[in-house]
C-alpha cells in the first residue's frame, strides 16, 4: 500500500509542485491550505508522515499545528517536516539540531525545497 | 507638539535633569564645597585677627565649628545611607541648603553686617535653588534669602542686634546705604532666580520634547524594519513558489526538453535563487538594524567560530585550489554576542575572500588580541579594490564593477550587514585594498558591548 503524506501549506503552487513529486516518487499526496484544516484531516486520514510549513496565515502559525498534533493520541507519532528558514522568518536564533528537545518536529527543510532533497528526507522519514 | 502627560510622567518632566543619582553626587559635591569655604573662611578670620580687626571670634570660631560638625553630619550620611529616592534627597539638600544660608547670615552679622561684601555669596545658593527646585519653588527660597538678609541690616540698623563693625566708618547707621545695598541686593536675587528658573523651565520643556520625539523615531524604527522584513517574506513566498515549480518540471520531465530550453529553466532557476538570496540579506539586515546595540546572547569563542567558518567555505575554496591559512594569538578574550549575527558577520567576510581570490590563491585569517578586546585580519590575494570604490563598499547594494565582472552573483548587501553587525557590537571594521593586489579587512570586536 502507498505511503500516505500530507502537506499543510497554503501556497497551492508550492502543494502542486510538490505533489508532483512526491506522486513520481511513489508517495500518496494529501493537503490541506491552512492549519486548521491541515489538523482535521490529519485526524482523519491519519497520514505516514506530514509536510508543514511554518508560515501560515499568522507569523508562527506552523509551530501551533505542530504543538497541536502533538498533543492528539491519533497524530502524536506522525513524523513532521517543517518547511521553512526558522532563524530567517521568525527571528529567532536558535539551531535545529541542538534544540530539538523543545521543539515538535523531526526535521526543518528550507524553502525553496530541491525536489530531490525533499524526496530524500521524506523517504528517509517513512523508513524506505 | 503637546500632548497630556500622565501624573508619574508630568512629576517627572517637572524634574527633568533630576534624579535621585544625580543629586545624590550633586550633594556630595555640596560637601567638598563647604569644606573650602570652611577652610577658606577661616583663612580670612586668621588674617583679620592679624590685622588687629576687633571682631567677636570666639563666635566665629563656634559658628564655623557647627559649620563643620553639620558638614560631617552630612557626610555621614552620605556615606552610611544605602538607598535613596528622589524626594528623599531633595529634601536632603533642601536642608543643606537652608541651614546653609542661616549659617551664613550669622556669619556676615558676626563680620560686620552691611559693611561686609561677603552678602554676595548668597547669589550661590540661589542659582542652585533655581535650577534643583521645580515650577516656581525657587522664588520661595530666594524669598527667604531675601528676609534673612532685611533682617539682618534693619534689626542692626535699629539696635535690636549688636554690630559687629569691621571698619570704623558705622556704614550700617546710614538709612540710604542701607536702602541702597537692600534694594540692589532684592533686585539681584530675584532677577537672578527669574533668569535661571526661565532658562531651566524652557531646558526642562525642550528636554521634554527631545525625550518624546526619541520615543517617536525609536516607534517609526520598529515599524519601518518590521515592514522591511513582512515586505520580504511577501516577496519571498511567490519566488519560492516559482523556483519549486522550475525545479520539479526540471527534475521530473526535464529529460524530455530540448537543451535549449531545459537551459533557460535552469538559469530561470538560477535567477530565482539569487532573488531569495537577497531577500534573505534584506531580512537579515533588518533584523540586525532593529536588534540594535547591546543585544548580545552569550560569550563566543572567536576562534573556534572562525574554525567553523573556514570548514563551511573550504569546499569552494579547494575547488578553485585556494588554501587556508590560519595564526592566533594565545589566550583570546571571549567576545559578548549573539553567536548566529558573529557566524554571519565572519561568513560573509571569509565568503568574500574566496569568492574575490585568485585561482590557487592563499587566504590569510589572523586573531590578535588587543588590549580591549580583539582583532580578526582577513587578506586574499584577490582582484582587490579600487580607492573610488573602497568608500562605497559599505553601502547596502553596492558592487564595483570589477566585482560584478568577477562574480555574477551578489547581492551587495553583506557588507551593509557585516557593517551594522559591527557597528551592533560597538566594534569597527576596515578595509585596505588596491587594485590586483588583494583586499585586507580588519575588524575590531570589544570583549564587553560597549555601553
Amino acid at each position: 500500500m502507498k505511503k500516505k503524506v500530507l502537506i499543510i501549506d497554503d501556497d497551492i503552487d508550492l502543494v502542486e509542485a510538490m505533489r508532483m513529486t512526491l506522486e513520481e516518487a511513489g508517495l500518496e499526496v494529501l493537503d490541506a491550505q491552512s492549519g486548521k484544516k491541515g489538523e482535521e484531516r490529519a485526524l482523519k486520514e491519519h497520514p505516514d508522515l506530514i509536510l508543514l510549513d511554518i508560515m501560515m496565515g499568522e507569523q508562527d502559525e506552523g509551530f501551533h499545528v505542530a504543538y497541536r498534533l502533538r498533543s492528539h493520541k491519533e497524530t502524536r507519532d506522525i513524523p513532521i517536516i517543517m518547511l521553512s528558514a526558522v532563524g530567517q522568518e521568525t527571528g529567532f536564533s536558535f539551531d535545529p539540531e541542538k534544540d530539538k528537545a523543545f521543539l515538535p518536529v523531526q526535521e526543518f527543510i528550507d524553502k525553496p525545497v530541491n525536489p530531490d532533497h525533499l524526496v530524500e528526507k521524506v523517504k528517509a522519514h517513512l523508513g524506505y | 507638539m503637546k500632548s497630556k502627560l500622565s501624573f508619574s510622567e508630568s512629576l517627572g518632566a517637572q524634574f527633568t535633569l533630576l534624579n535621585a543619582t544625580m543629586l545624590n553626587s550633586r550633594i556630595l559635591w555640596s560637601i567638598r564645597w563647604r569644606w573650602v569655604a570652611n577652610a577658606g573662611f577661616f583663612l580670612l578670620i586668621l588674617l583679620a585677627r592679624s590685622a588687629d580687626i576687633l571682631l567677636d571670634y570666639e563666635s566665629i570660631w563656634l559658628t564655623l565649628i557647627v559649620l563643620a560638625v553639620s558638614n560631617l553630619i552630612y557626610q555621614a550620611i552620605y556615606i552610611f545611607k544605602k538607598n535613596y529616592s528622589l524626594m528623599g534627597e531633595l529634601s536632603f539638600i533642601s536642608v543643606h541648603m537652608l541651614v546653609d544660608v542661616l549659617i551664613l547670615t550669622w556669619l556676615i552679622h558676626l563680620t560686620g553686617g552691611v559693611e561686609n561684601p561677603l552678602y554676595f555669596f548668597y547669589i550661590f545658593h540661589v542659582i542652585i535653588s533655581s535650577i534643583i527646585f521645580p515650577k516656581n519653588l525657587p522664588y520661595l527660597f530666594t524669598t527667604f534669602v531675601f528676609l534673612l538678609f532685611n533682617v539682618l541690616v534693619w534689626a542692626e540698623f535699629y539696635h535690636f542686634i549688636a554690630h559687629n563693625c569691621l571698619y570704623e566708618a558705622q556704614f550700617h547707621q546710614n538709612p540710604y546705604l542701607n536702602i541702597l545695598s537692600v534694594a540692589v541686593f532684592t533686585t539681584t536675587v530675584f532677577l537672578t532666580t527669574h533668569i535661571c528658573t526661565s532658562f531651566m523651565k524652557l531646558f526642562r520643556k525642550s528636554q521634554r520634547e527631545v525625550k518624546q520625539l526619541n520615543r517617536l523615531l525609536m516607534e517609526k524604527e520598529s515599524e519601518k524594519s518590521s515592514f522591511y522584513r513582512y515586505t520580504s517574506h511577501e516577496l519571498k513566498a511567490p519566488v519560492v513558489s516559482i523556483k519549486t515549480s522550475i525545479d520539479v518540471v526540471l527534475a521530473s520531465a526535464g529529460n524530455g526538453l530540448p537543451d535549449r530550453a531545459r537551459h533557460l529553466l535552469k538559469r530561470a532557476s538560477a535567477r530565482a535563487e539569487q532573488m531569495l538570496g537577497m531577500l534573505k540579506e534584506l531580512l537579515e539586515l533588518s533584523w540586525e538594524q532593529s536588534k540594535g546595540k547591546n543585544e548580545a546572547a552569550g560569550y563566543v569563542d572567536v576562534k573556534e567560530l572562525l574554525k567553523q567558518v573556514v570548514e563551511m567555505e573550504r569546499p569552494v575554496a579547494e575547488n578553485k585550489h585556494m588554501r587556508f591559512e590560519t595564526d592566533s594569538d594565545d589566550e583570546l578574550p571571549l567576545i559578548l554576542a549573539d553567536k548566529n549575527s558573529l557566524q554571519k558577520l565572519f561568513g560573509n567576510v571569509v565568503g568574500n575572500a574566496v569568492r574575490y581570490n585568485r585561482e590557487g590563491g592563499t587566504i590569510h585569517i589572523r586573531t590578535e588580541k588587543k588590549e580591549k578586546g580583539l582583532a580578526v585580519i582577513i587578506q586574499d590575494e584577490g582582484i582587490g579594490i579600487a580607492g573610488d570604490d573602497l568608500k562605497k563598499i559599505f553601502d547596502p547594494f553596492y558592487r564595483s564593477a570589477e566585482a560584478k565582472e568577477y562574480a555574477e552573483s551578489g547581492s551587495g548587501l553583506g557588507l551593509s550587514l557585516v557593517r551594522q553587525i559591527v557597528d551592533n557590537l560597538g566594534g569597527w571594521i576596515e578595509v585596505d585594498s588596491a587594485p590586483g593586489r588583494g583586499s585586507t579587512f580588519s575588524i575590531f570586536l570589544p570583549a564587553e558591548a560597549a555601553s
